[in-house]
């Protein structure tokens, strides 16, 4: 089983394998071909059975860093010894956090589940980290705003109704869809087994919200060895390479969460000096606004509430993000919204233009909202504005040029624009992964839990553990702007014997995915192997001994039986029985005298059992160097 | 007084530390943080233990406030051991005095 992967990771053992090669096997899951390359490729396995033993080597886990966010996640890892970004299967940066089920009943994640929201709204689950470990009645308004079902189940906790399976999910659960999908490709990109992770959280996530997104890790079958705050992780991948010393504030605005981070850089210790945030502000604000407008002036102009016509919803809300997206490099949007609904009249459009200026001021007060949490972490970092040296812009709403203009005016300072706001909190994860793994030495991350009561402290070290049933001091409070009733019980989180459930849950749905992509590509293989066989059996006509051909156009029309059938392992079967007589044709080819040796059909199907639409042999390697 | 704080941060004890600037004090407290963080030590079970005492001993030290009066008490405890000194030079049958403090 010498596998493609194993040979390049030989001949280029410092270079990450070209991701357009991990793109083309996009939809192609892990082992599947392994059980079927031996069988059905055995004419190859054996002219590559002596490189095999160089190919052979010992897989060294990879742990990698992954932020896991509102709209959006990516993953980050270390590749001789500098953090990168692992793109996903469709060769993507970034991967939508969007999970979504279709009526029969497939389950999509990312793009492709993103891209299928308007029409199938009710089961396309976004910005689930805004209910990950919460009380349903913290998330009322949250809940209003998405187009899928939330729901309370009998603990007061928040379920997410799926009507295509008849399911209801945790949080929990839909997290670990996309954090499996994050690991699956990463695993891919990598050719490495990735089964550990540093996963980032907002700063400001409380006890359950943290516990929850840990559960989701291990729901998803990946050990999660610590959670870190997002805006420090940021604040690793800036200072990685720099040794000077520095203050800086990591501005957070990502896409459901808005956190403030002074921290002191240097000589390799990141020490976080103050935290401060709001959990429910973010880009999805923003975009809700747009949408509010959208559909009051709509409401105004024909009398319709579009906010009650969930797939109308879903397309103003698409349309939303784009506006917003659009005006931080134009003065203005055009919004074009044909047929978003009908009346008796006929088809409705919607045809505006929204200026930078009105957008603005529908967002006035969000923008308001950003000063409190820097204005905060200030004081309770003991530092006035000139102590900062950096102000660091993390999270694509950042990109909004009224959001910079708030953290000029705050900081007095044009801030620092080095690092791009999607992609450095999953570096930074990274770097922690590499500091656990061992492969980064000069670096210790020095970090404080805000909100947390002494349960989780971060790599086991915090500097200020607050006694239980102690009241916060009211500096703390005003940041969230709610009341700081934190419970140390984590009652919003999962209880064990449920996390286990889903774990297992997981693992089986895993499983069954697994036989459906095998199903598919064995398949797919078989095929291309009958195509390859029947062309070989013509080309050479004549040459062919009749009963050797016989004997293959038996075994031809027994594989086309068991495709129509579709039964794997009989395909697999009968297709593994054709190759060996195909085998046989090559030898009785090269046998006869005159006959042009490598010209026979030995190496017709079988090559093309390894060349199949999907069906290369890559993902041997996951046997190979277990 | 039990604690020796600029040991802790790995610096020479007592009285000639209390000279140093605080920019020498951060610089030799994140030496150590290198060191002694339990991310480098997974396999060490006090690990944690000794990155709180360095912790603790940071924050004494890192504080202007609370520095002044540790140093004050160093310096007391330093002229206290060269009494104490004298005295049993001077008392040198006696050997049993014990430190005050």
């Amino acid at each position: 089983m010498a596998s493609t992967a194993a040979q390049i990771h030989l001949i280029r053992p410092s270079f990450a394998p070209n991701p357009t090669r991990t793109t083309s096997k996009s939809g192609f899951f892990g082992t599947s071909v392994s059980f079927t390359t031996p069988k059905s490729s055995l004419p190859r396995l054996r002219k590559c059975s002596n490189r095999r033993n160089h190919s052979l080597r010992v897989a060294a886990e990879k742990v990698v860093g992954i932020d896991l966010g509102t709209t959006n996640s990516a993953v980050g890892a270390m590749e001789g010894g500098k953090p990168v970004i692992v793109t996903n299967a469709e060769g993507q940066r970034t991967t939508p956090s969007v999970v979504a089920y279709t009526k029969n009943g497939d389950r999509l994640v990312g793009q492709i589940a993103k891209r299928q929201a308007v029409v199938n709204p009710e089961n396309t689950f976004f910005s689930v980290k805004r209910f990950i470990g919460r009380k349903m009645i913290e998330v009322d308004e949250e809940a209003k705003q998405v187009s899928y079902n939330v729901v309370r189940d009998d603990n007061g906790n928040v379920k997410l109704d799926c009507p295509a399976i008849g399911k209801q999910f945790a949080a929990e659960e839909i997290s670990a869809q996309v954090l499996r999908k994050l690991v699956d490709d990463a695993s891919k990109f990598l050719n490495e087994k990735v089964s550990k992770a540093v996963v980032t959280v907002p700063a400001y996530f409380n006890d359950s919200q943290r516990t929850a997104t840990k559960d989701a890790g291990r729901i998803a079958g990946l050990e999660v060895l610590r959670i870190i705050n997002e805006p420090t992780a940021a604040s690793l991948a800036y200072g990685f390479e720099r040794k000077n010393n520095e203050t800086i504030l990591v501005f957070d605005l990502g896409g459901g969460t808005f956190d403030v981070s002074v921290l002191e850089v240097g000589d390799g210790v990141f020490e976080v000096l103050s935290t401060s945030g709001d959990t429910h502000l973010g880009g999805d604000d923003f975009d809700k606004r747009i949408v509010d407008w959208l559909a009051l002036s709509f409401k105004n102009d024909e009398g319709i509430d579009l906010l009650k016509d969930k797939q109308a919803l879903q397309r103003l809300t698409e349309t939303a993000e784009k506006a917003k997206m659009e005006l931080s490099t134009l003065t203005q949007a055009n919004i074009s919204l044909p047929f978003i609904t009908a009346t008796a009249d006929g088809p409705k459009h919607i045809e505006t233009t929204l200026t930078r200026a009105k957008f603005e001021e529908l967002c006035s007060d969000l923008l308001d909202r950003l000063k409190t949490p820097v204005q905060n972490s200030l004081r309770d970092a003991k530092l006035s504005i000139s102590d900062i040296d950096e102000v660091i812009l993390v999270g694509g709403s950042t990109r909004i040029p009224a959001v910079q203009g708030v953290v000029k005016s705050l900081t007095g300072k044009d801030p620092n624009v080095t690092v791009n706001p999607d992609e450095v909190v999953a570096l930074g994860a990274a770097v922690q992964a590499g500091v656990l793994a061992g492969d980064v030495s000069d670096i210790v991350l020095l970090d404080v839990t805000p909100l947390s009561i002494g349960l989780e402290t971060l790599g086991g070290v915090m500097t200020k553990i607050i006694p239980r049933n102690t009241t916060l001091p009211t500096s703390k409070s005003e940041g969230s702007g709610k009341k700081q009733d934190i419970t140390i019980t984590g009652a919003s989180t999962l209880p064990s014997d449920e996390v286990e459930r889903m774990v297992s849950e997981a693992e089986r749905f895993s499983k069954e995915d697994k036989e459906k992509r095998d199903a598919i590509d064995t398949k797919n293989q078989a095929d291309s192997v009958v195509y390859q066989t029947e062309k070989q059996l013509k080309e050479l006509g004549e040459k062919v001994p009749a009963e050797v051909k016989e004997k293959v156009e038996a075994k031809l029309e027994e594989l086309k039986k068991a495709i129509t059938e579709g039964v794997t392992q009989v395909i697999k079967d009968t297709m593994a029985a054709l190759n060996q007589e195909v085998m046989q044709l090559g030898q009785s080819l090269y046998n006869q005298p005159g006959a042009t040796p490598g010209a026979g059909g030995a190496d017709g199907p079988s090559e093309a059992s390894n060349k199949g639409p999907e069906g290369d042999v890559i993902d041997a390697d996951f046997t190979d160097s277990k | 007084m039990e604690v020796d704080h600029y040991a802790i941060l790995g610096l020479p004890s007592a009285v000639q530390s209390t000279k140093l600037s605080a920019q020498k004090i951060t610089k030799a407290y994140r030496l150590k943080a290198l060191e002694l963080h339990p991310d480098k030590r997974r396999h060490d079970p006090n690990a944690h233990n000794k990155f709180q005492r360095l912790l603790h001993s940071y924050e004494v030290l890192k504080d202007t406030k609370t520095r002044e009066v540790y140093d004050v008490l160093v310096r007391a405890k330093h002229e206290n051991v060269l009494n104490d000194l004298m005295y049993e030079k001077m008392m040198a049958e006696s050997q049993a005095w014990d430190e005050e403090c």
